[in-house]
């Protein structure tokens, strides 16, 4: 079988609503293996937020402080935000922000 | 392959605690030579110690310790199993590193009489050395290292140590902000990437809620282990008694001296001393999942002054959200008890006796390959630890490449680790690196969490192997993705060396760091001895025993098993507190 295809062979039965399709569970996992991976976005509470009246266009050191690489900047405002769920809450963006822009909450699995 | 490497005299791979210490003794050392720091992070704000620390839990310092007194209770906390010559030489420079810091402008705490204000938080001597203004000890180390003219690089991630005939001779990497593959050649490569902190799953499920700095994903591990190199010991886990949820110390080490204890849900005290051991787990476990759980730390029995001086420290240094943790639960140490629980399993020497092998010269058993810090053999390190064989490792390392040529670099196996580590930019599609390593690490948490069995270990390492399935399917969007599809790929390897490992032991020893179920004795007569964990000629993990070295300081039969006996036995009245 040629890992190219896109949707997974079939054995020759009819596919019947209310039916599995495969013939067995064997073939079933087959063809789940061979599945292309498909993706859906979630959205997440983030503990770093930015006061993007105070952030600083043309800044970015909370970017470099964060250990974890958690922050950037909107390309499209200019001003810092929170991009990927990784944060560490260890405050070095909060301490480290020239006009105290940052406000880090403990994220909610946590506090 | 038109790839241009840097080219350093020493490379040191990591600049947290030991990383900035190593790379401006290397530069003392060669002031005419190259020096380059690797940091994943930014050197200002990155590895253990990004936000400060308390204290300095570990200083041998004249009038309150000998180095000799040192080696004896650091030997019996790790029952016996450790190189004392490595411990020794760390006892016997930490005096210099504590009075070369304060050069440096670290602040340490002094009685009035101007002596350091060492406290006994260890079960035999006094070694604690509060730190109460420790917030800025990363800011102290990059003026050092700008002074020295250190070659800083930031938000490069090393992947691999590149090999000559067996001998160090650089690293791959890739830039973490930009995606670019990186190659730099050195004569000596020091190791300093600290803890394999993202090994176990927090309680919480919030993967980067570990109590280590998350950056730190055992990348130093995995990295020595694929040049070839020893490690020892790594079914000596790190497990720490943390603040429930919150996951940070809370900390007995610097509210123990101000008369802070940890207590059952009785409010009684069950452990003779809070100095974290394997054995102290033991006990601090079993009492969290026996009838009198959970376990706190008791501080509501102190004078208002004094909780104020404690959380003056706790919330401005190492973990300083703690503080905001409790007020938002509408908790204060002045009146309520702090709920504590096990952190998750990790591999760290700092805390426990597991770690790339090295002798009392910072030498791994790669030629030119040197470690430091967490990652290294020598156990109880702690900060002081990491400072000294930064060191260590960098007088070493600057003495080694006198006698060394440039080495050759493969162009075969940088070709090779160019398309392994950025094949999952290639594959947006891919499977998303947090969903991967949440799998990994929940895994680690149903198979090799403490206590062990066999049956329960193979099924993990089952799961191990197959996920090189998984990970071989790993994309990214952008080069952060990048960077945790790497991580992936360290997290699976170190958590099939802490399974392998694990049943490579057929004894408990240290506490619960290695308590296995189905072998409940320590046994001497076949496991007073290192294990060994290296790859083999067959590119599989392969273990094997090494005697402990000859002790330099003798200890007798009663004073090795002195870490077994620190059990409180049961106090006829519960205290009076409320929780």
């Amino acid at each position: 079988m040629s890992s190219s295809n896109v949707s997974p062979p079939v054995s020759g039965k009819a596919i019947v609503a209310g039916r599995l399709k495969f013939a067995d569970e064997t073939e079933a996992a087959t063809a789940t293996k061979m599945a292309p991976n498909r993706q859906a976005a979630r959205v997440f509470d983030v503990p770093v937020v930015v006061d993007e009246t105070r952030c600083i266009t043309g800044c970015h050191v909370c970017v470099e402080s964060c250990p974890v690489d958690c922050l950037a900047i909107d390309p499209a405002k200019g001003k810092s935000h929170m991009k990927y769920d990784d944060c560490w809450y260890c405050l070095a963006c909060e301490v480290d922000c020239p006009t105290n822009a940052i406000t880090v909450k403990i994220p909610l699995l946590i506090r | 392959m038109n790839l241009i490497p840097i080219e350093a005299d020493v490379l040191v791979v990591g600049g947290g605690t030991a990383g900035c210490v190593a790379a401006i003794k290397a530069k003392e050392a060669l002031p005419n030579g190259v020096v380059i720091l690797l940091e994943k992070a930014n050197v200002k704000r990155s590895g253990a110690i990004a936000l400060g620390m308390d204290g300095v839990n570990n200083a041998v310092l004249p009038g309150h310790a000998t180095p000799e007194q040192y080696v004896k209770e650091i030997t019996m906390a790790n029952d016996g199993i450790v190189n004392q010559e490595a411990i020794l030489a760390y006892a016997q420079q930490s005096h210099a590193m504590v009075q070369e810091l304060e050069s440096w402008g670290v602040k340490f705490q002094k009685t009035p009489s101007g002596d350091y204000d060492v406290k006994k938080v260890h079960h035999k001597g006094s070694y604690v050395l509060p730190m109460p203004e420790g917030y800025d000890m990363k800011k102290i180390l990059t003026r050092e290292i700008r002074r020295t003219c250190v070659k800083t690089e930031n938000r490069i991630m090393a992947t691999r140590v590149l090999l000559d005939n067996g001998r160090a001779a650089g690293i791959a990497g890739i830039n973490v902000r930009t995606g670019e593959f990186v190659v730099i050649r050195a004569k000596a490569v020091i190791l300093s990437c600290g803890a394999a902190g993202r090994l176990g799953l927090p309680a919480s499920g919030y993967l980067m809620g570990t109590y280590e700095n998350p950056a730190n994903a055992g990348d130093g591990f995995a990295m020595a282990y694929h040049a070839g190199a020893e490690l020892s010991n790594i079914e000596c886990f790190q497990i720490n008694p943390l603040i429930k949820d919150y996951n940070g110390p809370a900390c007995a080490y610097v509210s123990g001296p101000y008369g802070g204890y940890t207590v059952n849900a009785l409010g009684n005290r069950f452990m003779l001393s809070d100095y974290w051991s394997g054995q102290m787990m033991l006990e601090f476990y079993k009492e969290l999942t026996g009838p009198n759980g959970p376990v706190y730390l008791k501080m509501n029995h102190l004078a208002p002054e004094t909780v104020t001086e404690i959380e003056q420290i706790l919330h401005t240094t190492e973990r300083p959200s703690r503080g905001r943790f409790h007020a938002g639960r509408g908790r204060s140490y002045g009146s309520d008890w702090v709920e504590m629980a096990v952190s998750e399993i990790g591999l760290c020497s700092g805390h426990s006796n597991s770690g790339v092998r090295v002798n009392a010269r910072a030498e791994t058993s790669v030629p030119g390959l040197y470690a430091a810090g967490d990652m290294a053999s020598v156990p109880h390190g702690y900060m002081l630890g990491a400072f000294t064989y930064g060191k260590i490792a960098a007088l070493n390392a600057a003495e080694y490449i006198r006698q060394q040529s440039t080495p050759e670099l493969d162009d075969a196996a940088i070709s090779a680790e160019r398309t392994r580590v950025l094949a999952p930019l290639a594959r947006p599609d891919g499977l998303p690196p947090h969903q991967l390593e949440y799998k990994l690490r929940r895994h680690v948490n149903d198979y090799l969490q403490p206590p062990k069995s066999a049956h329960r270990l193979e099924r993990g390492l089952n799961y191990f192997q197959y996920a090189h399935e998984e990970l071989a399917q790993l994309g990214a969007h952008d080069p952060h993705d990048l960077m945790r599809a790497i991580e992936c790929h360290v997290i699976c390897d170190c958590a099939e060396m802490a399974a392998r490992a694990s049943l490579f032991r057929t004894e408990s020893r240290w506490g619960l760091y290695h308590l296995r179920l189905d072998y409940p004795e320590q046994n001497d007569a076949e496991w007073f001895v290192h294990s060994i964990l290296r790859k083999g000629p067959d590119g599989d993990m392969e273990l094997f025993k090494r005697p402990v070295e000859p002790y330099v300081v003798p200890l007798d039969n009663d004073e090795l098993q002195s870490y077994h006996q620190l059990r409180i036995a049961p106090s006829p009245q519960p205290a009076t507190a409320t929780v």
